[in-house]
């Protein structure tokens, strides 16, 4: 025999014993395969490894489900049906989340407060340049004591010309 | 999934679950409470063996049952609701695990010292030991197993699940698989094959091991 068809063969015995344990089989292949069991003892012991192996799934514990699960379930649904019912408690997943929300908004936060400095670090500079000649003269303003005085100082007949010509 | 006939349908109504999901789906109160006592033990004991952490399990049950509760005008019983509900769970925890993967992850283990040890696969059950008569507590023989089954492919150690704990047979486990029952039946008896030789060793701890047994 060669191998692939040794290997093919493996297979089917395996699958045989497989349909056997979970009641798979027919009343008639049944039987049939009790027989060649009842007459290999090699066969024989094979399956009773795999038959032991399947209940040693037995020992594995199932995980005890708290009165908080459902009490959190329970809560996530009455979040569904009204948005407004904020949920206490969070999934991991959710928690993630959060996190990446609150990262999101310190950072558009952040850019939003640098962007608004630097704005009003250019309409300073600005302001400056438009009214250099107020600043430059300020000395000399603020020896003015008000405006009416200044509008006295341009009147013409203060510093006009002298009407002799001279 | 299988088409089913009209007959097959009037036999689903008779199924309690489904009356249950009904009241739920004509928001019944204390309906839907009733549902998930009813079967998160069971969903979340599908879920651990799939995605190894018990908060994972958890968290993936609630979705489920969230699945549940936001599709319920649109249910419309076609089979069992166990399968309908399993079917939900089976397509959440493949998406999951494959999100897991498409993010490396490498598994840890704590050691005795408490400090953790980076792992492969073939490395997470205990140390060969040179005789078969290893006396295990309960426990260390429950996390044998835990990592026997964490070695399956996701879709055996499902059909395993569904098989061993939900006793599902070949026709039901492929409805909620997606699958035909002849791969069903190849899957459990690949899974079968690959447990018996992890498991090995431990198999007959409680009595002779048969003479002809090919170890």
């Amino acid at each position: 025999m060669t191998e692939p068809e040794e290997a093919d063969d493996s297979l089917e015995k395996e699958e045989l014993y497989s349909s056997y344990l979970d009641g798979e089989l027919t009343e008639e292949e049944a039987r049939e395969f009790e027989a060649k069991l009842a007459s290999s003892p090699e066969e024989r012991a094979n399956f009773q490894a795999m038959k032991k192996t399947w209940e040693m799934l037995d020992y594995l514990p199932k995980p005890d489900v708290t009165m908080a699960f459902t009490a959190k379930t329970m809560e996530k649904m009455r979040a569904l049906s009204n948005p407004t019912i904020a949920i206490k408690e969070y999934s991991y997943g959710d928690r993630r989340l959060l996190v990446a929300a609150v990262l999101l908004i310190l950072f558009v936060g952040g850019f939003g407060i640098g962007s608004y400095s630097l704005r009003k670090t250019v309409s300073i500079e600005e302001e400056i340049i438009r009214n250099f000649g107020l600043y430059e003269n300020k000395k000399i303003y603020e020896q003015i004591e008000n405006i009416e005085f200044l509008k006295k100082l341009d009147a013409p007949d203060l510093f006009g010309q002298d009407p002799s010509g001279l | 999934m299988t088409a089913i006939g009209q007959s097959s349908a009037q036999y689903a109504l008779r199924d309690p679950d489904i009356r249950l999901m009904l009241r739920v789906r004509a928001d019944e109160p204390g309906a839907f409470e009733q549902l998930v006592l009813l079967f998160q033990q069971r969903l979340v004991a599908i879920m651990k063996p799939m995605v190894g952490s018990r908060e994972e399990a958890e968290d993936l049950a609630q979705e489920a049952f969230l699945r549940v509760y936001k599709s319920r005008k649109n249910y419309h019983p076609k089979a069992k609701f166990s399968t309908w509900l399993f079917t939900i769970a089976n397509n959440l925890a493949l998406n999951s695990i494959r999100s897991k993967k498409r993010r490396p992850q490498v598994s840890y283990l704590t050691s005795e010292s408490g400090q953790q040890q980076q792992v492969g696969i073939d490395q997470r059950l205990p140390e060969k030991q040179s005789q078969p008569e290893i006396h295990l507590h309960n426990v260390e023989l429950a996390d044998v197993i835990a990592k026997a089954l964490d070695g399956l492919n996701e879709r055996q150690r499902m059909a395993v699940v569904l098989n061993k704990y939900e006793d599902m047979n070949y026709a039901d486990i492929a409805v909620v698989m997606g699958l035909t029952a002849k791969a069903v039946k190849s899957l459990l008896s690949r899974a079968r094959v690959n447990l018996r030789e992890v498991l090995k060793k431990y198999i007959y701890m409680d009595g002779a091991v048969p003479e002809k047994y090919e170890s």
